[in-house]
């Protein structure tokens, strides 16, 4: 069964705004709509303003944010590596963001910069994750251009690199630093704050726009690069922008939320299989889909075990390893 | 731009009421983030006061308080929906983006040092005291604290050795770590007038056999809960203890494990204590025969 | 006006020079078969003219030098149908003939016309909505073929180049694909095929272009060039050569 664009839009957009109207109104503070409303407005209580002008509305913000980047960028992956099981992980930018994370939280626990308000370990966490994208894309390079298969072997064993000093820190760490690094793996949205949610918005949108732009590019490189140079496509320069951007957008995403897994494996494979895999249409739905996905998961964080506060990557990895498998059984059903 | 508006409106209205109400001492509503200052504000009476605690705080038996979760990933909204006045933990609680929210919506956020030695337990009892009104009980406890201390004192200098101890942190299927000088456990093992010879190290630190050897301890420390759930977990952290008797026929007392999170607390002075009369027991058995 | 002038070609595959000073030209409204021994080059050529491949000389393209061609613009002249397309992903069979727009911007009801007709003359418009990837073999060439009739301009000669586009079908897809690849030779388009099987070749080619080892070593009707002897220094077995009774064209056995 197929949509189309217009059902498919609805479908998102209307659950899209009353999940974001629940994640407003819910929380461990009871808050009714007409509280919400006018806290919204800068009237009322006080701790009601605060609860919703500085907790929920830049974390539910965010969660829109960090699930359409991870969303898109996932979409964007899996053509790029003609894969529909790639995910943002396959570029390296997850072992080396946790790598560049673990250094902040383990080696250098006081560094503060002053200037830097969002902290070290999300400087870290993003600057590691673009080096070692840099160093997959370079070793994927090639006589005749970037060899994806080669980028894709490259990921694995950085991925692994990154994750053995990884490990190395783990085994260093003191108790409290171990305690911390697994929470920051776990991913969460708790730290939402404006900066951190300007910034993730401000990626979402490029990132989509850009890419909505390269749509039709993206769809013939579906065919192979081949195909796709023969159809007028600039092969070459669109896989390193693809790849730049969705090291960029992951990188943020995870900076500002840790890691957060399935989401951009998921989404686009489900928006796929109700709306077919034309990039015209995949893009803005998964982002919406993304952001629906990661508002859910987040809601169900922070209200399952009041006051305190499930990781909401634990959510997503929970929702999606069982996801991950049926698709594989699938898969292998349909093929006989 | 009218969200900006309204949001400096917030935040300065925030500002401007945490500044110029004035204390309520008597009306404090408290979360504790922490297993020691929980144990100190109980012994002060100051169960009423609490309103939710951290996950590792241990609760007497008959009281149950909502768990805000672990003490360094503390959320905001779930501890101002219980509406606090003052929101108390060592130097360790966090994150900071939570404290900052906390104090902005008119928390006051009350850090105490998590150093481990008896002067800072004095400095946490003084100060709970004042926070929750208890003068008299706090000038008590910090008696019974400094009594309890100049006994260990006086106890450990009619040990004729110091013996060497080494605190060993020990989960089933990962490497054992020995605790170091800045540890609870180090405070605990010279306050019963012992000594530990891996001061030198700081924090917990992995620890091999070979490593263990040459440290020469007379006896070892475990937790009480690793000792009751595997007795034999000297022989499966260090595989080929066997081959060293002198390791194998080495005491192991346990510590309950409430003595030694979350810096220098009542539990530490306490077990400290009972460890001091396991040492000199055995010192007496030693010399019998 | 020609469509396709090569002069003197160099390519380079690792250390080795596969092709050195080699000259060709292509006619419009002709079909030609490229026709040689594994390794020889022949799908080296082709993937040189559409520009997978460094290499060294000149590709003149209507006219043009290949450097100086957009690729936006080369793309509507000159297409190429792909052995086969491995595609992952489940497009319905319209949807992939569209990807054949992507180098076009015009609008909605033009693109959807031209995807129409070119799905028409390949007979694929009443697959139009079925999966692609439950087609069978032969449908999904044709899918291909539409894509590639979509690509390219209707007004203007075009450049059709084809790498072995029957190695993977049964003998009557074979003879479809070549009938079709005909077709667009007689509607003035010029068209280039990769092909190992001497009998299609020597049925459908206008004009035959044997290669050994980098060399062009026979070049002209398949009756001049499909001979015993040129087929014994390029295989190294004597086949038997007979004429066919209708069409007259040389039959190998």
């Amino acid at each position: 069964m197929r949509l189309g664009t217009g059902a498919a839009l609805a479908l998102l957009i209307s659950p899209l705004l009353a999940m974001a109207m629940l994640s407003l109104t819910t929380g461990a503070l009871p808050l009714t709509l007409g509280d919400t409303w006018s806290a919204l407005r800068g009237l009322g209580d006080p701790t009601h303003q605060l609860v919703i002008w500085q907790i929920r509305l830049p974390r539910s913000l965010m969660a829109i944010a960090v699930g359409a980047l991870l969303a898109l960028t996932g979409a964007i992956l899996q053509g790029l590596f003609r894969n529909p099981l790639a995910d943002p992980g396959i570029i390296g930018v997850s072992g080396g963001a946790a790598l560049g994370a673990g250094l902040a939280i383990v080696l250098l626990p006081q560094l503060a910069i002053p200037w830097f308000t969002l902290g070290s370990t999300t400087l870290l966490a993003f600057v590691g994750g673009l080096l070692t994208t840099l160093l997959v894309y370079r070793l994927g390079h090639t006589a005749y251009g970037t060899s994806m298969a080669m980028m894709l072997l490259a990921g694995v064993a950085v991925g692994a690199i990154a994750f053995s000093v990884l490990g190395l820190l783990n085994y260093v760490a003191d108790d409290e630093q171990l305690r911390d690094l697994s929470l920051w793996q776990m991913g969460s949205l708790a730290g939402a704050s404006w900066p951190r949610v300007t910034l993730s918005l401000l990626a979402t949108l490029l990132l989509w726009g850009w890419s909505q732009h390269q749509a039709r590019a993206l769809n013939a490189l579906l065919l192979g690069e081949s195909e796709a140079r023969h159809l007028g496509v600039a092969v070459e320069q669109l896989k390193r922008r693809a790849i730049l951007a969705c090291a960029l957008g992951v990188g943020i995403a995870v900076a500002a939320a840790g890691m957060i897994g399935f989401v951009g494996l998921m989404v686009p494979h489900l928006i796929r299989m109700i709306t077919g895999p034309d990039y015209r249409r995949l893009l803005p739905l998964s982002a919406l889909g993304g952001a629906l996905l990661l508002l859910l998961a987040d809601l169900l964080a922070r209200s399952l075990v009041p006051p305190a506060e499930i990781p909401v990557g634990l959510i997503t990895a929970l929702l999606g390893a069982p996801f991950f498998l049926w698709l594989l059984k699938q898969r292998q059903e349909a093929r006989g | 731009m009218k969200s900006m508006k309204s949001l400096c409106f917030v935040s300065s209205a925030l500002l401007s009421s945490a500044l110029f109400s004035p204390p309520l001492l008597a009306a404090e509503r408290i979360v504790s983030a922490g297993a020691g200052i929980s144990e100190l504000i109980i012994a002060l009476n100051g169960s009423k006061q609490l309103v939710a605690t951290d996950s590792t705080s241990r609760l007497p038996q008959g009281l149950t308080l909502p768990n805000v979760g672990y003490h360094r990933q503390l959320a905001s909204e779930g501890i101002l929906a219980l509406q606090p006045t003052v929101l108390v933990g060592s130097d360790e609680m966090g994150p900071d983006h939570t404290l900052q929210q906390l104090q902005q919506a008119g928390v006051r956020i009350d850090k105490l040092s998590s150093r481990a030695d008896v002067a800072t337990l004095q400095q946490n009892i003084q100060h709970l005291g004042t926070l929750l009104d208890q003068p008299v009980a706090a000038k008590q406890l910090s008696q019974q604290v400094e009594q309890q201390v100049t006994a260990l004192h006086q106890q450990a200098g009619q040990l004729k050795q110091r013996p060497r101890l080494l605190y060993l942190m020990i989960h089933p299927g990962r490497p054992a770590m020995v605790a170091g000088g800045n540890t609870p456990a180090s405070t605990l093992i010279e306050l019963a007038g012992g000594m530990n010879p891996a001061a030198e190290l700081s924090n917990y630190q992995l620890l091999n056999l070979e490593s263990l050897l040459a440290m020469k301890p007379d006896a070892l420390l475990v937790s009480t809960r690793s000792l009751q759930q595997d007795p034999q977990l000297l022989q499966h952290a260090f595989a080929h203890i066997k081959d060293h008797p002198q390791l194998q026929n080495l005491p192991v007392y346990p510590v309950p494990g409430q003595a030694l999170i979350g810096g220098m607390n009542l539990s530490t002075v306490n077990a400290a204590t009972r460890l001091q009369q396991v040492l000199v027991k055995a010192e007496t058995t030693a010399e019998t025969h | 006006m020609k469509p396709l002038s090569i002069v003197n070609l160099q390519v380079q595959l690792g250390r080795r020079p596969l092709f050195d000073d080699l000259s060709l030209e292509l006619e419009s409204g002709a079909l030609t078969v490229l026709l040689g021994p594994n390794g020889c080059g022949k799908s080296t050529l082709l993937r040189t003219i559409c520009h997978d491949i460094p290499y060294q000389g000149e590709i003149r393209l209507f006219d043009q030098p290949r450097q100086h061609w957009h690729a936006h613009a080369l793309a509507r002249r000159m297409v190429v149908l792909p052995q086969s397309s491995m595609l992952g992903f489940d497009f319905r069979a319209r949807e992939v003939v569209e990807l054949g727009r992507y180098p076009w911007s015009c609008s909605r009801d033009e693109n959807l016309g031209r995807i129409q007709s070119s799905m028409q003359s390949l007979d694929v418009w009443s697959l139009r909505d079925a999966p692609y990837q439950q087609l069978s073999g032969g449908e999904k060439q044709r899918v291909h073929f539409a894509r590639v009739l979509a690509q390219l301009d209707p007004d203007q000669p075009g450049l059709l180049l084809l790498d072995e586009p029957t190695s993977a079908l049964d003998p009557g897809h074979q003879h479809q694909t070549l009938q079709l690849a005909q077709a667009q030779a007689r509607a003035g388009h010029s068209v280039l095929i990769v092909l190992h099987d001497l009998n299609l070749a020597s049925r459908y080619a206008d004009r035959l272009l044997l290669m050994q080892e980098g060399k062009i070593v026979a070049d002209g009707a398949p009756a001049s060039t499909l001979t015993a002897r040129n087929l014994h220094q390029l295989y190294g077995v004597g086949p038997e050569l007979w004429l066919h009774p209708t069409h007259g064209r040389p039959v190998v056995i």
